[in-house]
C-alpha cells in the first residue's frame, strides 16, 4: 500500500498549482443493520486551479458523495470518513463545523442537482441572494441588492429587478437553475462544484447552462468541479475528466485523451454505450449493471462486467497506472493498447469460444486461500516490477 | 397484412387536459401513421404533449376531435369494452420502471395478468410462454419469484417491456423507457429493442425527448413542439438536413459530436420553451426562431410536403445543403 501512496503523491505535482487535493479519501456508510457499505474508497485527486474538472460515473458510483465530502455535508455518525481534503493548506475534514461553514459558500459553493428541491420555496428568489451576500460579505444591504440584481443578469435572468420578487414555483426549470448559479457565484467562490446541473433540462436548455458555466469559469477564474453521468455534457467545457465506478476513481485523464485514447475497458464501453446522432453502429451495451455497494468485492469493481477480466482482476483492486504520458492515470492490470490487454481478451475470447467457464470469481472469492494469496502477489510483481511487494493488509480483512 | 395498410392511423387529433377555461390544448391537431414493423420516432421537449399523444392512441385519455383507426377500423368512438380487444395489440412501456410495476406482486404474477385477461393461451401453457418471454427480453427464471424493489431499474423496465410482449402485440407504444436508466443499461434496453423488433416484426412509436437516442431505432421521426408537429420525414433526412429550425436547434444541443466548438454560439435565441398555457399566436417557435419574420408572428405555417413522406410547417425553411450526401440517396 505504502507503495501506491507515494505513486499518488507523485501524481499530485504533476498538475501545476492544484487548489485542492484529496488524499486517500475513503468514506463509509453505516447503515441501520450495522453493515459498512465502502461509498469511496481511497479517492486521490488533485482539482488544478482555474480549470474545469468533469466527474463522470453511473448512479451510484458516489459523484455526489465525493462532492458533499468536500463540503463537509456528510458530517454525522453514520459516516466513516479518513483522509484528508486539503484547501488552501487547511484540511476540510478536520475544521470544526463553525470554520466550515466561514468556507462554503464564500470560497467553495455548490450547485445541487434538483432546482427546486435545492431553492427555499416560501422566500423570494431575490432575497435568497441577497442572505447569502449578507451572511459571507460585509456589505450593507442595499448593496447586497445591488449585487443581486448584477448576477441575475450575468446568468442571464430577463427583467431581474421584476423576478427579484418571485418564488421559485414561477419560473421555469432552466430560471431556477439560473437562480441556482447566481446563488453559488454570490460571494464570488474560488471553486464551484456543480452537481449535475443539466439533469432535468431539456436538450436546448442543457446547453445554454453549459455555456453559462462555462463563461463564469472564465471570468471570474474559478475551478469548477462538475459532476455529471453524461458524458457528452461533460467532454464540452471540461480540461480534465475523471472516470468513477464503485466508489473509485478508475480513470483520469485531459478530455481529449479520456475520448481519443481510453486506457480502462469501462471508460471505452461507455463511450461506445451512448447513441450518437448520424450513427447507424450498433451501440455496444456493457453486460450486468452498476455494483451494489453491498456487493463490491475486493477487486476491481467493474471486473463482473468486464470483457477482459482475468482471475487477478477479481482479487486485487488495481492500484493508479500511468504509461508515457503521466497526466494519464488509470486504474487497470489490463488497459486497452497494452500488450497484456490483447492477450487478456485473446484469453477471455478463447474461453467463450470453447464454452470454458470462468471458476465463477465471486463466490470463490470468500473463500481465497492462503496459496492463492501467494500467487497473485507473485503474479501482480511480475506484471508491475515498479510496485513494491503489498502488505499483508490488502488480504488481512477477512 | 397488406404493408401499405397503416396500422395505427391518426387524423387531426386535438387532445384538452382540465376543463373549461383552465384546460390546455396538449395534442394540437396532429396526425400520423405507423406502418406494419415500422419504428416511428417521436421527439419533443418536456410538456410538449408527446405523452398526452401516447396515450390518446390507446384511449386511455379522452381526445377532444379527430379520428383514430386501427387498421381499416375507426376506433374514435368505439366502447371501452370493445378497444380492449383491440389494446391487446397497442401496449404500452412507461417512463418510470417501478411505479408501473406493482410493487406488492411477483413478477410472476405481474406477467401472468394480462394472459388472463386477455386469455390468449390455455392456462396450462401460461407458464412455458411467461419463461419464453422471460428469456427474450433477457431475464432468467429466477427473477419469477422476485418483487419490483429486489430487481434494478435496467431488470425493471425488461419486466415492463416482457409484459407488453406477452400478448404479442403489433405496435408498441415506448413513452421515455430510457430516461430513467443509466448509459451503460440504456444502450442495452435500445439494442434488446432493436432485436425484438426484428424478431418479432413489432412496430414501435418510440417517444423520447433526446433526439440521439430516437434516431438510434427510428425509421421515421416526428419533431413536436407545443403540441404541433413541427417537422415529420425519414429519420435520415430529418437528422442530416433539419428544415424546421427547432429540428435543427434539438440535432443541434444533441452535445454529441465531443468537441464541437462551444464559442460557436447557437442560432437560437436563448429564450426558454412557453408553457402551453401562452402559446404564442403565430408560428409557436417564433419568438426563439432566428429566421422569424412579421407573418410568422401572425399566420401559422400548415403542415407542407417537401419530399417523400418528408413535411414541414414553417414559413422559412432552412436551406442549409445536406451534410450527409448518402442521407438523399436512400429515399
Amino acid at each position: 500500500m505504502t507503495a501506491i501512496k507515494v505513486l499518488n503523491k507523485e501524481f499530485a505535482t504533476e498538475l501545476t498549482d492544484p487548489i485542492l487535493c484529496i488524499e486517500n479519501l475513503s468514506v463509509k456508510i453505516k447503515t441501520p443493520e450495522k453493515k459498512i457499505l465502502p461509498v469511496l474508497t481511497d479517492i486521490n485527486l488533485d482539482v488544478p486551479k482555474s480549470k474545469i474538472l468533469g466527474v463522470v460515473g453511473e448512479s451510484g458510483s458516489g459523484k455526489t458523495m465525493l462532492a458533499k465530502t468536500i463540503l463537509g455535508l456528510n458530517r454525522s455518525q453514520n459516516y466513516e470518513i479518513s483522509g484528508k481534503v486539503i484547501f488552501n493548506g487547511i484540511n476540510l475534514l478536520e475544521i470544526s463545523a463553525k470554520e466550515l461553514r466561514k468556507i462554503r459558500g464564500s470560497q467553495i459553493s455548490m450547485i445541487f442537482q434538483d432546482p427546486l428541491s435545492a431553492l427555499n420555496p416560501v422566500m423570494k428568489v431575490g432575497k435568497q441572494i441577497t442572505e447569502a451576500i449578507l451572511t459571507h460579505l460585509d456589505v450593507s444591504k442595499s448593496e447586497a441588492t445591488e449585487q443581486t440584481f448584477e448576477l441575475l443578469r450575468s446568468v442571464g435572468i430577463p427583467d431581474p429587478e421584476k423576478r427579484f420578487h418571485w418564488y421559485p414555483h414561477q419560473l421555469s426549470g432552466g430560471q431556477r437553475q439560473r437562480i441556482l448559479i447566481a446563488l453559488a457565484l454570490a460571494c464570488g467562490p474560488v471553486m464551484l462544484l456543480a452537481d449535475e446541473p443539466t439533469t432535468g433540462l431539456d436538450a436546448t436548455l442543457r446547453r445554454q447552462i453549459i455555456e453559462l458555466i462555462a463563461r463564469e469559469q472564465i471570468q471570474r477564474d474559478m475551478s469548477v468541479i462538475l459532476i455529471s453521468h453524461d458524458l457528452a455534457t461533460i467532454s464540452q467545457i471540461s480540461d480534465y475528466v475523471a472516470v468513477m465506478y464503485g466508489g473509485k476513481i478508475v480513470e483520469l485523464a485531459p478530455t481529449k485523451t479520456i475520448f481519443t485514447h481510453p486506457k480502462m475497458p469501462y471508460t471505452s464501453a461507455l463511450l461506445e454505450a451512448i447513441p450518437k446522432i448520424n450513427s447507424d453502429t450498433k451501440l455496444k451495451s456493457i453486460k450486468g449493471s452498476p455494483p451494489n455497494l453491498e456487493d463490491l468485492n475486493r477487486g476491481c469493481p467493474f471486473a463482473p462486467r468486464c470483457d477482459v477480466a482475468q482471475p487477478v482482476c477479481f482479487k486485487i483492486n488495481p492500484p493508479i497506472f500511468f504509461d508515457e504520458d503521466p497526466s494519464h492515470k488509470y486504474s487497470c492490470f489490463f488497459p486497452i493498447g497494452s500488450k497484456e490487454y490483447d492477450i487478456a481478451s485473446e484469453i477471455n475470447e478463447y474461453k467463450l469460444a470453447n464454452e470454458i467457464s470462468f471458476e465463477s470469481p465471486l463466490s470463490e472469492n470468500s473463500q481465497l486461500n492462503k496459496q492463492d494469496n501467494e500467487l497473485v502477489k507473485t503474479s501482480e510483481q511480475l506484471n508491475n516490477p515498479d510496485i513494491e511487494p503489498t502488505s499483508d493488509e490488502v488480504f488481512s480483512d477477512e | 397484412m397488406n404493408d401499405f395498410q397503416p396500422l395505427i392511423q391518426v387524423n387531426n387529433l386535438t387532445v384538452k387536459l382540465g376543463r373549461g377555461s383552465n384546460s390546455v390544448t396538449a395534442v394540437d391537431d396532429v396526425s400520423l401513421v405507423v406502418f406494419p414493423s415500422e419504428v416511428v420516432g417521436l421527439v419533443g421537449e418536456s410538456g410538449c404533449g408527446k405523452s398526452s399523444l401516447a396515450k390518446a392512441i390507446v384511449k386511455l385519455i379522452a381526445t377532444h376531435s379527430g379520428e383514430l383507426y386501427y387498421k381499416d377500423l375507426n376506433v374514435t368512438n368505439l366502447s371501452e369494452r370493445k378497444f380492449r380487444k383491440i389494446r391487446k395489440n397497442l401496449q404500452l412501456v412507461l417512463q418510470d420502471p417501478y411505479s408501473a410495476l406493482d410493487p406488492t406482486k411477483k413478477i410472476k404474477s405481474i406477467l401472468k395478468e394480462p394472459l388472463k385477461i386477455h386469455k390468449i393461451v390455455p392456462r396450462n401453457q401460461r407458464d412455458d410462454l411467461i419463461k419464453d418471454v422471460l428469456s427474450q427480453v433477457g431475464l432468467t427464471e429466477a427473477h419469477l419469484n422476485s418483487r419490483p424493489f429486489e430487481l434494478s431499474g435496467g431488470q425493471c423496465q425488461r419486466v415492463n417491456i416482457a409484459r407488453a410482449l406477452i400478448l404479442s402485440p403489433e405496435l408498441i407504444i415506448c413513452d421515455e423507457i430510457v430516461s430513467a436508466l443509466d448509459v451503460s443499461i440504456q444502450a442495452q434496453i435500445l439494442n434488446l429493442l432493436k432485436d425484438l423488433k426484428v424478431a418479432r416484426n413489432l412496430s414501435l412509436l418510440f417517444i423520447a425527448h433526446d433526439i440521439s437516442v430516437v434516431s438510434y431505432l427510428s425509421d421515421y421521426l416526428l419533431v413536436m413542439y407545443l403540441g404541433k408537429i413541427v417537422e415529420q420525414g425519414p429519420t435520415k433526412e430529418v437528422i442530416n438536413s433539419p428544415k424546421h429550425h427547432y429540428s435543427f436547434l434539438l440535432t443541434d444541443s444533441a452535445l454529441n459530436s465531443h468537441f464541437s466548438n462551444l464559442s460557436q454560439q447557437s442560432e437560437v435565441k436563448p429564450t426558454e420553451v412557453p408553457s402551453l398555457r401562452s402559446i404564442p399566436t403565430g408560428c409557436r417557435f417564433h419568438p426563439r426562431c432566428p429566421a422569424a419574420t412579421e407573418i410568422c408572428k401572425e399566420v401559422e405555417p400548415p403542415l407542407e410536403k417537401i419530399g417523400l413522406r418528408h413535411y414541414v410547417a414553417c414559413h422559412h425553411p432552412r436551406t442549409i445543403t445536406v451534410k450527409n450526401q448518402s442521407a438523399s440517396e436512400n429515399y
